[in-house]
């Protein structure tokens, strides 16, 4: 059994050495030919060609490629070639056959989720004591989320947390402009907006990491310190389910019908965008894509509090630059994410898409050069979390994909009142621990 | 396709099958007679010729199709997350797949309500389609095209979100829907449309089976109708007696066709409602790939598949077991 077993791990290796050396034979003749025209201009180095893995929305997708643009602009001798996966689990979906196949981007974007097991399974290079990027402009205590075992396998790209952005207009006529308020205020504020507008008040923004940050008020967490089980008790899920399940009566947020047909903030079938509902609890950086996507005025606030519980808070680095560990060109893949992370070009074109920049000097230079609207509420509100927040919790275990899912089926058959939140809580958390120890395999 | 050829083939005059053999055979040794002996010396040297020319398709069926089915099969064997070599776990996939997955009944159920829904009315529409596009009109080579359009089409992307768009709460089904004053369902949103709502899209690719039909109707002989007539039929009548056995091998063929087609559905599912909702279109195709790609259980995916092309295989059969024998064929 044994051989016969090495014999399909050898077929397998081979398939995908053949598929390797497929795209390695296309991209050495694409650079091959810039080559050629470089040499027959005045600069005679050779040009090197680098693949760069990223993910996102349109917008995300267009301030990436500025700034790809620049840095092509900076260093002539240097092509990146853009792979762009669009929404983060095609993104990742991809990345996964990519690295099985030996053949992932040399610079590719990194998220929490994620980072952990791809740098201990060596595929991701460690950055620590890199000597083409300058992390002297970012914090300590933000890079740290790029450490795992001592080595430093991502930069954090940009900041993030979690806001309410809100339709200042609307939420003007509860006499609500941002305040931070506890969840019962909030609930109070949502049905005076909901009797002045019509409207919904509020997206239905159950989610496993929304729910994370009312768990985190609780004292609590999604996971236990080591990842083994849940960290949470049936009565926090039960009166987070319960918390919705109200506004979804009172008609203050949409019904299950509507949230199911919701396929990505920000994109049309939000009912943010259009124009049905006056608020969304999300990630801050949403805000700059939101606003492109209408004329009404947004507002950000810090998310509601649990009176008498912990800060929920926390700063989250949105994502991460990383780089493979089997790229052939290492230096100048640092250069590129260096000028990412540190070159004030880079940091006007990316702006505040993905959260606020890492680097003190590009902040500062940001600031000073005039940003818009909607960043300039991000760049605050981003300031006064960082003054309240508490430390990230460990990046989650494996399996938290399936949990993320199961969670949402979850929520899902409640909004839809297949099941009560009590029966709801008990068999996913009954079937997410199953998952936890046994691996579901 | 061999159901067409021998079903009840030939125009009048012929005698079906048997004829086209006999013409075959005729000609075959016309050309041995004609060539002689050179014609054995060369025989060895075209059969290498032959496989030269066929190595290209060789290679791609090894390397790209077979290859991969077999490493599938080792896989479903395995717990393999892409990122770190699979480790060999034996039969567990396919024990959980059967006592602790309720997401693979779900996907199961789904799916052949699925085909349970569309394969019928896909039948039906096409068949009738195909007897009126029979009709000897003017121009009636444009009016197969059209019809044929939506199966080029039907499976892609686009088509998939202008079926969203079509469907949604506000979309121009519930919209004409306003005209006459009915209040629309929130087709995509309730469990129970949702999957009418893609196995209607699934219909509506009716175009190979109506094709198929057609070219069987050319087939059945005239002079059995003008019979028929002679006898007194109704149309009715001749439809069902004439027309439903005389098609019936092409019938069988569009019938496992669809049900084949049925099983491996995706692109409707993952774009139109994403498995949605409360998980009523997860088909099985779909919650292979979400296992697959999602979850990084490339493992129990790959028992997935292999689960699924002997259920097909298994439904295959059975059909032909007991369909057979409604089927006519002429000999």
């Amino acid at each position: 059994m044994r051989k016969k077993r090495w014999t399909w791990t050898a077929s397998a290796a081979a398939a995908l050495v053949l598929a390797g050396c497929g795209t390695a034979a296309a991209q050495g003749g694409s650079s091959g030919s810039q080559a050629g025209q470089a040499a027959g201009s005045a600069d005679s180095k050779p040009v090197v060609t680098l693949t760069f893995g990223f993910w996102g929305d349109a917008k995300e997708e267009a301030v990436t490629l500025a700034a790809v643009k620049a840095f092509e602009k900076a260093y002539p001798n240097i092509h990146i070639q853009t792979e762009f996966g669009g929404p983060f689990n095609q993104y990742f979906t991809k990345l996964s056959t990519e690295v099985a196949g030996g053949n992932a981007p040399d610079i590719m974007q990194m998220d929490y989720e994620y980072i952990d097991a791809y740098a201990k399974e060596g595929q991701l290079l460690n950055l620590k004591g890199a000597k083409g990027i300058n992390i002297s402009t970012i914090s300590p205590s933000v890079l740290k989320s790029g450490y795992i075992d001592g080595g430093l396998y991502g930069i954090p790209n940009a900041l993030n947390n979690y806001a309410v952005i809100y339709d200042e207009a609307a939420f003007a006529k509860a006499g609500y402009h941002g305040q931070r308020v506890s969840w019962q205020q909030w609930a109070d504020i949502l049905e005076k907006v909901h009797k002045a507008t019509g409207k919904w008040a509020e997206n239905d923004d159950e989610s496993w990491q929304t729910f994370g940050y009312w768990a985190r008020q609780h004292g609590q967490h999604l996971y236990n310190a080591s990842g083994t089980k849940l960290g949470f008790t049936e009565s926090t899920l039960v009166s987070y389910l319960n918390y919705w399940a109200n506004l979804r009566k009172e008609g203050v947020v949409p019904p299950g019908t509507v949230t199911s047909l919701i396929k990505q903030t920000a994109d049309p079938t939000d009912p943010m965008v259009q124009g049905k509902s006056d608020a969304e609890l999300t990630w801050v950086n949403y805000v700059v894509s939101l606003q492109s996507e209408m004329t009404r005025s947004l507002a950000l606030a810090l998310p509601p509090t649990q009176p008498g519980g912990d800060e929920g808070l926390y700063i989250k680095p949105s994502q991460f630059w990383s780089i493979y560990s089997k790229t052939k060109y290492p230096q100048q893949a640092e250069l590129f994410v260096n000028f990412l992370l540190n070159n004030v070009q880079a940091g006007k074109a990316l702006g505040l898409v993905r959260g606020i920049p890492v680097s003190s000097s590009v902040r500062t230079q940001l600031m000073a050069s005039g940003i818009s609207a909607p960043e300039k509420a991000e760049f605050q509100l981003v300031n006064e979390a960082l003054k309240v927040a508490t430390p990230i919790d460990p990046p989650p275990p494996q399996h938290d994909k399936e949990i993320d899912q199961d969670f949402a089926n979850m929520v899902q058959a409640v909004q839809y009142g297949k099941e009560t939140p009590q029966q709801g809580a008990e068999q996913f958390m009954q079937e997410a621990n199953d998952l936890l120890q046994n691996g579901g395999e | 396709m061999t159901s067409l050829r021998t079903g009840p083939g030939a125009p009048p005059g012929h005698s079906g099958k048997r004829g086209d053999r006999v013409a075959v055979a005729t000609t075959t040794k016309a050309n041995v007679k004609a060539k002689g002996e050179a014609a054995k010396a060369v025989r060895p040297r075209n059969e290498k010729v032959a496989y030269l020319f066929l190595s290209p398709w060789m290679f791609g069926l090894v390397v790209f199709s077979l290859g991969p089915i077999l490493v599938s099969l080792y896989l479903s064997f395995t717990n393999y997350n892409l990122l770190q070599p699979p480790k060999w776990i034996g039969l567990e996939n396919y024990v959980h797949m059967f006592t602790q997955s309720q997401l693979f009944a779900t996907s199961l159920v789904d799916t052949l309500e699925y085909i349970l829904i569309s394969v019928p009315i896909k039948m039906v529409v096409a068949l009738a389609i195909a007897l009126l596009l029979s009709l000897e009109v003017k121009g009636i080579g444009v009016y197969r095209t059209v019809y044929y359009v939506p199966s080029l089409i039907g499976t892609s992307v686009a088509v998939a979100y202008l079926w969203q768009q079509m469907f949604g709460p506000d979309g121009l089904i519930n919209k004409g829907l306003a005209l006459v004053g009915i209040h629309g369902p929130n087709w995509l949103a309730e469990p129970r449309t949702a999957l009418f709502t893609l196995a209607m899209l699934q219909a509506w690719q009716f175009g190979s089976a109506m094709m198929i039909f057609v070219a069987g109707l050319k087939q059945i002989p005239e002079s059995l109708y003008e019979a028929a007539i002679v006898d007194g039929a109704g149309r009715l009548y001749r439809f069902f007696r004439i027309t439903i056995p005389m098609l019936s091998p092409v019938i069988f063929f569009n019938l496992i066709m669809s049900i084949i087609n049925g099983f491996t559905q995706f692109t409707q599912g993952y774009i139109v409602t994403d498995g949605g909702p409360l998980n009523a279109t997860l088909f099985f195709a779909l919650y292979l790939y979400e296992e697959a790609f999602n979850f990084q259980n490339m493992g129990y995916a790959s028992a997935l598949a292999w689960f699924l092309l002997v259920l097909v295989g298994v439904l295959t059969f059975l059909v032909f077991r007991f369909g057979s024998r409604y089927v006519y064929y002429e000999s």
